[in-house]
């Protein structure tokens, strides 16, 4: 079942390629140009970017300016502080920049010096327990006559 | 379903400022309807291409005179029915139709657009359309066509409202009994 308007415009269908001929001819003839080139599209997606871009501004910059401003403002303050101190940095922090070598060379020397000056534990022994020490008493005089 | 092309977002703005791709899409949208309403009043393909390229010309040329974006279909489709005019006056032809265009009787009825058609009556209703007298015919094709309202038919044709309201209650009632006759 079709409309009238269906029955109509299925009649001339295959009038279709002649028209568009006779446009693409109009358009060529009245605006030089024979159809929209894909340099216009590109402009009309660039376009509807633009148009994007604004309604994202309108919708979510816009409203909060004030904040957005206020957090803009404070950002440039820190950075601002940021640049400041490290353009004047103090004598001692330099010498950190020490070469690693230096470093694990002193290092060394106050170990060796730690190690000097602080006696070992009461408590430890200085050698290790000889090892007829384990022996029982009998064997150790049959030893020590043997000697 | 009608496609009412008023209600249509048509780029006619674009269009007044010269972009091609506007134009490209207005004339596609229009071409086959404005080209089916030309066929049907002209009844020659040659001349219906030669009125359809005339009347893309004319609307490129005068856009500026369009008042109301809204109204572009209207607008094209009165510039194509004045073509048809001026191709009858050329030609000399169908003189007793272009004496009608000036009657204005009166009356309006119910609306028998809505009335669908099989496919085996497709070809019988184009021929029952085509028995009808040019004015009565021009009027029922802009409303088939394009659900125009009879305002914009009477801006289209360059009629008064009541001559439109009248052309359209005869054509209608003609058609209803030219279907009642062929229906067995």
């Amino acid at each position: 079942m079709k409309t009238p308007r269906e029955v109509l415009l299925r009649r001339h269908r295959t009038a279709e390629p002649k028209l568009d001929r006779i446009r693409e001819e109009v358009l060529a003839a009245e605006l030089g140009c024979s159809a929209p080139s894909t340099r216009e599209r590109k402009s009309q997606n660039e376009n509807l970017i633009r148009a994007m871009a604004l309604q994202l501004w309108h919708e979510l910059v816009w409203p909060c300016r004030r904040a957005w401003t206020g957090m803009g403002v404070l950002w440039l303050m820190m950075l601002a502080i940021n640049l400041g101190l490290s353009g004047h940095r103090p004598a001692g922090l330099e010498s950190s920049s020490a070469p690693a070598s230096d470093s694990w060379g002193v290092l060394q020397e106050q170990r060796r010096l730690l190690a000097e000056l602080i006696p070992p534990a009461p408590g430890q022994p200085s050698e290790p327990p000889r090892r007829n020490h384990l022996q029982p008493r009998s064997e150790r005089r049959i030893a020590d006559k043997a000697c | 379903m009608l496609v009412v092309a008023e209600h249509e977002q048509l780029p006619v703005t674009q269009a007044r400022a010269g972009e091609s791709a506007a134009w490209d899409t207005l004339f596609r949208r229009y071409q086959l309807p404005l080209y089916a309403y030309v066929f049907e009043l002209v009844r020659d393909e040659q001349a219906s291409l030669d009125v359809v390229q005339e009347t893309f010309v004319a609307a490129v040329r005068h856009i500026a005179s369009l008042r109301d974006d809204s109204r572009f279909g209207s607008w094209l489709f009165g510039i194509a029915h004045q073509k048809c005019i001026q191709l009858w006056r050329r030609q000399d032809r169908e003189a007793a139709a272009r004496e009608e265009l000036a009657e204005v009787p009166a009356g309006f009825e119910d609306d028998p657009s809505a009335r669908l058609l099989r496919e085996e009556q497709e070809a019988e209703f184009m021929r029952l359309v085509n028995q009808l007298p040019m004015p009565q015919r021009s009027v029922l094709l802009l409303h088939f066509v394009e659900d125009f309202s009879l305002e914009e038919i009477a801006r289209i044709t360059g009629v008064q409202l009541g001559t439109v309201k009248s052309r359209m209650h005869y054509a209608k009632r003609a058609l209803r009994r030219l279907l009642e006759e062929q229906t067995p």
